[in-house]
């Protein structure tokens, strides 16, 4: 008998059982593992989930996490009428003067990684998170800048249900030693995006 | 009869129906199978793990490096770090210590290696490790940037590591077919099981929008995703069709997968469905993930399964 493993037998098709406890604890770990998978799932469906599975997957998230099968807002359907999964436009203006948009991407065109980030950009505009809405952006303008791309505005538009395009998210770049960049969004423009540090955030992108 | 007695038969009744239960339970995840049967799903899980690293080459380096697209700011806000409940101490990405392009890049490389080689039978256990290891530090840098597929494929990978099953160049048929082990079959289990949990809450997920209802679905993919039938109009035949086949296929799948007798049929739907996906949503790499997982239901040979 070449025995490779401690349940191996490779002569004939005999019979081979794990003892009881070994099928008792792989019970268990069978049952825990399923259930946390389908809570996860389940609670990713929705926003509206009930509060017990929100603290039940608080409380599974060092297993559900760090094995990765923890995934909050994952498109488990293929398309849903949620307000933040629309196509998305993002466009800019390269000098002060220019009055007309330059569309850089069409979501709608682009690959599945622009569509999960137009998405992320959704829900943050439907979440009212601006601290995020602005890192987003500035991760964007600093990337493209070092692409040769200079940005003057940037923008964020999407489309309504009337076929309307509405500017969700609008900022002013500023540079700040030709290397640095700063977004100061149209909205508020009192407001400023860090641009060493956005330690501490007010609120959390989850 | 008295009482007494109809109690003492329920009773019976009730435990007859538990040991029941429980040698089903035994048998279906305790069985001991040939390990050529999870070599058949883990060769379709690797191509398809290659594929999705020669695809995450594009983008990883450039997305993820410190200065990227979705720098490592904005990674670790959108993560929630420092925030409670979050659960950012648990995303354990090297992406995030290690922020270059090169190093993004060199994450990509070896998990492309890792999947080539589990692909191959390379490296026994050891290799769809270090291939899931690389994917979910792709993960989780950027946990809201993951793909469908990506889920799969992390899921088949680390079942994989139960039991891989034999090398994919060793085809004789004399020995290899006759070493069976329980882990090849829990490893099976665990794939086909995983697919239908899936199966279920993308049907539950979809079933709770009302584009899936009023037959719009397509019609919103085929404007929004990048599909290769071009725009289609919501009331059309064919929008409303495809909306309804779709969740139709993902029923047939469901049902039909699991039994013996039809899984050949709900293998058929799942082609069928992956074919759809990729038309109208443009999705390739989710459509052959959906056809590794489930290509764990596919009929086996008798050799394949032995009994508990």
């Amino acid at each position: 008998m070449n025995r490779q493993n401690s349940d191996v037998r490779d002569e004939g098709l005999g019979v081979v059982r794990w003892p009881l406890p070994l099928r008792a604890i792989g019970s268990i770990a069978i049952l825990f593992h399923f259930g946390a998978l389908s809570l996860t799932y389940f609670s990713n469906n929705s926003l509206r989930r009930p509060v017990v599975a929100d603290r039940l997957l608080i409380q599974l998230q060092p297993y559900l996490i760090t094995m990765g099968w923890y995934s909050e807002l994952a498109p488990v359907a293929l398309v849903t009428d949620d307000p933040y999964d629309r196509s998305m436009k993002i466009e800019y203006t390269s000098a002060p003067a220019d009055a007309k948009w330059t569309e850089w991407l069409d979501s709608a065109r682009a690959d599945a990684r622009w569509r999960r980030m137009v998405v992320l950009a959704g829900a943050l505009v439907a979440n009212d998170d601006t601290d995020g809405m602005g890192l987003l952006a500035h991760a964007i303008v600093a990337r493209a800048s070092k692409d040769g791309i200079a940005m003057d505005r940037i923008r964020f538009a999407s489309t309504d249900d009337s076929g309307v395009e509405q500017s969700v998210y609008e900022a002013k770049i500023i540079r700040l030693d030709g290397k640095e960049v700063t977004l100061v969004p149209s909205i508020e423009p009192t407001r400023t995006v860090p641009v060493v540090s956005a330690a501490s955030p007010s609120k959390g992108g989850k | 009869m008295s009482m007494e007695k109809l109690r003492v038969e329920l009773l019976n009744d009730w435990f007859a129906s538990a040991k029941n239960f429980s040698s089903q339970w035994d048998q279906f995840w305790f069985a001991s199978a040939s390990t050529a049967w999870i070599a058949r799903v883990r060769v379709a899980v690797a191509f398809v793990s290659v594929m999705q690293f020669l695809v995450d080459g594009f983008w990883v380096p450039s997305w993820l490096a410190g200065d990227g697209w979705f720098d490592l700011e904005t990674g670790r806000y959108f993560i929630g770090e420092g925030i409670s409940e979050t659960g950012s101490a648990y995303r354990w990405s090297l992406l995030f210590p290690f922020s270059s392009s090169w190093f993004a890049l060199l994450v990509v490389v070896v998990g492309g290696l890792a999947s080539l080689a589990t692909m191959l039978g390379v490296g026994a256990k050891l290799s769809p490790l270090i291939a899931w290891a690389c994917l979910l530090t792709i993960h989780h840098r950027a946990p809201w940037l993951t793909t469908p597929a990506e889920m799969l494929l992390a899921a088949g990978l680390i079942y994989l590591v139960i039991d891989p099953g034999r090398i994919a160049w060793d085809w004789r048929p004399t020995r290899h077919d006759r070493q069976i082990r329980v882990s090849a079959n829990l490893a099976v289990r665990c794939i086909q099981v995983h697919s239908l949990v899936w199966l279920c809450f993308s049907i539950a997920s979809m079933l709770q929008q009302q584009v899936w209802w009023n037959g719009t679905a397509v019609t919103m993919m085929s404007r929004q995703r990048g599909g290769y039938w071009g725009i289609i109009e919501g009331t059309s035949w064919l929008g409303q069709g495809a909306t309804v086949s779709i969740l139709a296929l993902q029923f047939l799948g469901l049902m039909t997968l699991p039994r013996a007798s039809s899984v050949a049929l709900g293998y058929l739907a799942m082609v069928v469905l992956a074919g759809l996906i990729v038309v109208f949503n443009g999705d390739w790499m989710y459509a052959l993930a959906i056809l590794a997982l489930t290509s764990a239901w596919v009929p086996r040979s008798a050799r394949e399964i032995t009994s508990a």
